[in-house]
């Protein structure tokens, strides 16, 4: 470790590095004063060259004899050049306005920083309104589905927004909402996500070779910031779908100085579902619905300082009333299931000089599920009610500040703390009774909670040694303190960077990773009973080694990024249910009902090409891949394929640009089946004085479903009304009705008097078009 | 006192999923079609059930497992089966009918036995299990209908039984139900088991077996050891329905109380939970399967004992 901290410093060298100027300031969209994040600032003459972060933020440190041409390139906005004299400090702040045009025709253009340039590698971006014309099921379009198009990202079972990165599970990622983690990125058994993509303004996903700022996941980090809000004038979008319905305005408070967005989206079927279902369900009303609710509010204090208020809440609801009549008595009975997050957050930007740059993060976030019944009996002599609840969840007070140094071109530097407290609520169950014939009961078990304090430095440095070889070296280290336990531990990082004289480039990273919570599911279709847990002094913290080799070039100008990766993850100390285990609500006794010695290993091989500019855009990912899991009391110790192990895993995206009204867009999708266990063999016991048909399984997961693979395609029509732009689109879902295997199962079917065994596949979506409407005004 | 089935909130929340869907203009319909699948050969083993009280000649049934797609007709009609009692070779069982091997004794209570089964073409298997001793419950009391289930439409009954646990040594416990129609007239006694219902008694919601939809109820002393305890048994209410209305009858509630032994607790937890996840649905997709327990060495089966107390109530 200390050598690892002696190369830190090292490579600090360039910190004494002298007689230079540098050229700050801020990025931001013409029309809406939004901050662009990932802007190409290059100087045309040095070509030194600078990106914007988060927060829309550059530095570009130049030689003080030069003069300068920068030129800003940003994804979809068209270029602009900017000539300058390099004598002193400055602050140069600019706006770009959106889209390239090619013979009057609006594309996805991106004059981004070529890939072999980047100091990074597992990085994935896709912009949000590339996203917005993907197909999608209902119209509804879904960032982590279009995620989970790129190579070394699987989709679970089909429909389900999960994601797979390098044979991680979706715990493993580390989702975060404006600097914020979220626990829980499903709506509707796992079929949408909980972003809303009006409210979004980018998506940034790692895979491998992580920078020292992020931690607390083995597998990946979703980083997503909402929009913060249009500066100059109020305006609105709004989409009626087939799965939801949402709407979104933003506007300046005071103009170029306080802009919001409100976002809302609502699932509304249950509106229609509760009268049906008292028809359907004999006078039972049964409601389910979503919603996500998004605000920012955005301040600028001065030129230097900078306010954000983001907030978050989203949730999950199934209600069920039903009134009945028995004998005399009237029966009332009413649940309610809610799941979701809710999050809020202050982030604080301060500008202290031209090379230093803070961003202070206080949030609250929290995932809770509550499940409560009541039943009231009433009848002239007497009243009865029974009221039971279970809650369970996880709170978190976050306080994070981090630092980026822009010390010159070759060299910047981040560093930042982070604390998190974090209390779980393993699961509270409430019995009460109140009532004439009962006796009178108010009991409550299993309503402790578990503290915990993470605490974490980190040291990240991105470094051009020279032109040739770049470098991002850091270390995160990580206290974490619960029932008197501290486990601290030390999280390197390594990327290096190679640049030929052939303009494609090597890369190569080390990662290692931890992860100190744990999520218990039960398996099934988004079922609702996450429960998040601590590490104890038993359930020791998550590790993972990834190791990644891989080639990167651009062609034609930037218009093709070619990258080749290859990469080698062990993980460690995975949990899992025991056998046989399971928890719907109550579980008494956690840390005895998992297994937690599991062990992971992934491996692959990852090809992506992508067109980014002109008329057609898309890309062609492909991966090969292999993931296992291992644990002592399961396949008897024997390593065994997870569920989502998949081979081989084809993507093909395309978008066409009609013309300036409509484009059209398809997707296709190929994948080895997915591992699952199936009965060889089989026998009777008696149970009760009755036979029962056992299977006996050889092996788990070792089969493989049917290979999957299915289009979609999606096209839309734009239409400019006095009153703004409305947008039709129409979807199909499996153009060709390709029946993919959702799972199989064995039926003993009748064949003329004697019974016969038969395997049948069971599949979930067919040939589905849909239709949205949106507008914007 | 009610606590709905989380499972079955699930499920709800499928339904209304399914609902929802169904209003688009796309109908969400599954498809199901047959498939072919090369599996490997299996290999058979000798399949040992088991399960002896201390009211009954211990019997044994033996019978050869098979591929999943085999029909099954093996039943073992010349093996050789040996039985011991603490060690001691007691007799070699004779075969009846059909795979059925009967012994001359009943199990004591205390008393290890042993069981040994050969056949040709197979490997020996053996296990061995011990007879708890009796439970002792001191009372059980039902009441009928306390509540009505609108989602099941059905009245729920509730049945408490307060047992003394034995200290210093770790108990289990099964609890079966059992209905017997009062009859009226000309009608007919018929003897049901009765259908359970989720409820919030801890010491069976720590068991977590309610979303597997037991037969039975299972529980170890593992809150209670050594204590005196209450248990709460909710179960579906015994009622006819005609022309839509409810009409109760009478009827006598046959409670067997069961001390099991710890190997016939794991065979039965993991016999339901195996059973449960057989089955799919089109909302859960395949549940994780289950190996079956066994305590069979050498082969398939169980080979487990349990002691019985049986009560019956009278409405």
């Amino acid at each position: 470790m200390k050598y690892l901290f002696v190369l830190l410093l090292l490579t600090n060298f360039h910190l004494l590095q002298s007689q230079s100027i540098s050229i700050s300031g801020s990025v931001t969209d013409y029309e809406t004063g939004e901050k662009l994040i990932g802007v190409h600032i290059l100087d045309l003459i040095s070509g030194k060259g600078a990106v914007t972060n988060s927060f829309g933020f550059y530095s570009l440190t130049l030689s003080s004899t030069d003069s300068a041409r920068l030129k800003f390139s940003y994804i979809g906005y068209n270029s602009l050049e900017e000539d300058i004299m390099t004598n002193s400090n400055q602050t140069l702040n600019i706006s770009l306005s959106y889209g390239n045009t090619l013979k009057g025709i609006t594309v996805f253009g991106t004059k981004e920083e070529p890939i072999e340039q980047r100091n990074e590698m597992g990085v994935l971006r896709i912009p949000v309104k590339q996203v917005e014309i993907l197909p999608a099921i209902g119209g509804e379009s879904d960032i982590l589905k279009a995620l989970q198009l790129m190579p070394g990202i699987q989709s679970g079972n089909e429909g389900s927004s999960g994601i797979y990165v390098r044979g991680g599970s979706p715990e493993q990622n580390l989702v975060i909402l404006d600097d914020v983690p979220l626990y829980y990125v499903n709506h509707l058994g796992g079929f949408v996500s909980t972003f809303n993509t009006d409210a979004l303004n980018s998506v940034k996903l790692i895979k491998g070779g992580f920078p020292a700022q992020y931690g607390g996941r083995l597998s990946s980090v979703l980083d997503i910031r909402m929009k913060e809000g249009n500066m100059k004038e109020f305006k609105g979008t709004g989409m009626i779908g087939m799965i939801a319905c949402k709407l979104s305005v933003e506007g300046p408070i005071k103009k170029d100085t306080t802009s919001y967005i409100i976002s809302f989206r609502r699932f509304m079927y249950d509106l229609i579902t509760k009268p049906l279902s008292k028809i359907v369900f004999d006078g039972v009303g049964i409601g389910y619905t979503f919603y996500d609710f998004n605000v920012k509010v955005n301040h600028r204090i001065s030129e230097k300082d900078h306010l954000l208020f983001s907030f978050y809440s989203g949730d999950d609801s199934f209600s069920f009333k039903s009134k009945d009549k028995y004998q005399t008595q009237n029966t009332l009975q009413k649940s309610k299931v809610q799941w979701g997050n809710l999050l809020s957050a202050a982030r604080w930007n301060h500008i202290y000089n031209h090379k230093l740059f803070s961003n202070l993060t206080l949030s609250y976030t929290q995932y809770h599920y509550n499940n409560e019944h009541t039943q009231t009996f009433k009848s002239a002599n007497f009243k009865d009610e029974f009221y039971n609840s279970y809650k369970s969840g996880i709170n978190n007070f976050n306080t994070k500040i981090d630092f980026e140094y822009f010390q010159s071109s070759y060299f910047k530097m981040k560093f930042g703390y982070s604390g998190i407290y974090h209390t779980f609520k393993p699961g509270e169950t409430r019995l009460k009774t109140i009532g004439d014939q009962i006796s009178q009961n108010d009991t409550v078990f299993g309503n402790y909670y578990l503290n915990a304090l993470e605490n974490s430095v980190y040291l990240e440095n991105d470094i051009f040694i020279n032109k040739r070889i770049g470098a991002n070296i850091g270390a995160r280290i990580t206290s974490y303190y619960v029932n008197d336990t501290v486990f601290f531990f030390p999280e390197p990082r390594v990327l290096v960077n190679y640049l030929t004289d052939k303009s494609y480039s090597i890369k190569a990273s080390y990662s290692r990773m931890q992860q100190n919570i744990h999520l218990l599911s039960n398996s099934g279709t988004g079922m609702p009973t996450d429960l998040w847990l601590p590490t104890t002094r038993k359930i020791i913290p998550e590790k993972a080694d990834q190791f990644a080799l891989g080639f990167a070039k651009s062609l034609k100008d930037n218009m093709f990024e070619l990258s080749i990766e290859t990469y080698y993850k062990s993980m460690k100390n995975l949990i899992s249910l025991k056998e046989g285990s399971s928890f719907s609500g109550v579980l008494a006794d956690w840390e005895n009902s998992v297994e937690n010695d599991g062990i992971g290993v992934s491996y692959g091989i990852e090809f992506f090409i992508q067109k980014k500019s002109g008329r057609t855009t898309g890309w062609i990912g492909y991966t090969l891949s292999k993931t296992t899991r291992q644990f002592e009391n399961i396949n008897n110790g024997k390593p065994f394929n997870y569920k989502y192990d998949r081979t081989h895993d084809i993507s093909v995206v395309w978008s066409y640009k009609l013309n300036e009204n409509s484009d059209v867009s398809a997707t296709w999708v190929f994948g080895t089946g997915n591992a699952f266990t199936l009965a060889t063999g089989s026998y009777y016991i008696i149970n009760e004085d009755e036979l029962e048909e056992i299977h006996h399984y050889d092996g788990v997961n070792t089969f493989r479903m049917k290979p999957f693979h299915k289009l979609d395609i999606a096209i839309n029509f734009k239409k400019q009304k006095k009153w703004g732009l409305r947008v039709w689109n129409f979807s199909i879902y499996n153009v060709y009705n390709r029946q993919n295997p959702y799972y199989y199962y064995y039926l003993n079917v009748d064949n003329y008097g004697t019974t016969e065994k038969k395997l049948y596949q069971q599949s979930l979506f067919p040939f589905i078009p849909s239709v949205s409407y949106a507008f914007k005004f | 006192m009610i606590t709905k089935n989380l499972n079955e909130f699930n499920k709800k929340i499928r339904s209304v999923f399914f609902i929802a869907f169904s209003f688009s203009i796309v109908l969400l319909f599954s498809c199901t079609k047959e498939v072919k699948m090369k599996l490997p050969a299996h290999e058979p083993k000798i399949v040992l059930n088991c399960i002896f009280n201390t009211d009954s000649n211990i019997e044994v049934f033996l019978h050869k497992s098979s591929g999943i797609f085999e029909n099954h007709n093996p039943w073992i009609q010349n093996a050789i089966v040996n039985l011991y009692e603490n060690n001691i070779f007691v007799e070699q069982l004779n075969h009846e009918q059909m795979g059925l091997y009967v012994s001359n004794i009943i199990a004591n209570i205390g008393s290890e036995y042993r069981i040994e089964a050969f056949n040709e073409g197979f490997n020996m298997i053996k296990s061995n299990d011990i007879m708890p001793q009796k439970p002792i419950l001191i009372s059980s009391i039902f009441r009928d209908s306390i509540y009505f289930d609108a989602e099941d439409k059905y009245p729920v009954s509730q049945l408490k039984i307060t047992i003394i646990d034995n200290p210093n040594m770790n108990n289990f416990y099964e609890v079966k139900l059992q209905t017997k129609e009062i009859p009226t007239g000309s009608s007919i006694s018929e003897i049901n088991d009765v259908n359970l219902r989720k409820n919030a008694d801890p010491v069976l919601l720590n068991e977590n077996m309610f979303d597997y939809y037991p037969k039975t109820i299972l529980f170890s002393d593992k809150l209670f050891n050594g204590k005196t305890q209450t248990i709460n048994i909710d179960y579906r209410g015994t009622i006819h329905i005609s022309n839509g209305i409810y009409q109760p009858y009478d009827y006598e509630l046959i409670v067997y109380v069961r001390s099991v032994s710890e190997n016939y607790f794991n065979y039965k937890k993991t016999l339901y939970k195996h059973l449960f996840n057989q089955e799919s649905d089109v909302w859960d997709g395949s549940g994780d399967p289950i190996q079956m327990y066994s305590n069979i060495s050498g082969g398939y089966g169980i080979f487990s004992a349990y002691s019985e107390i049986k009560v019956i109530l009278r409405k």
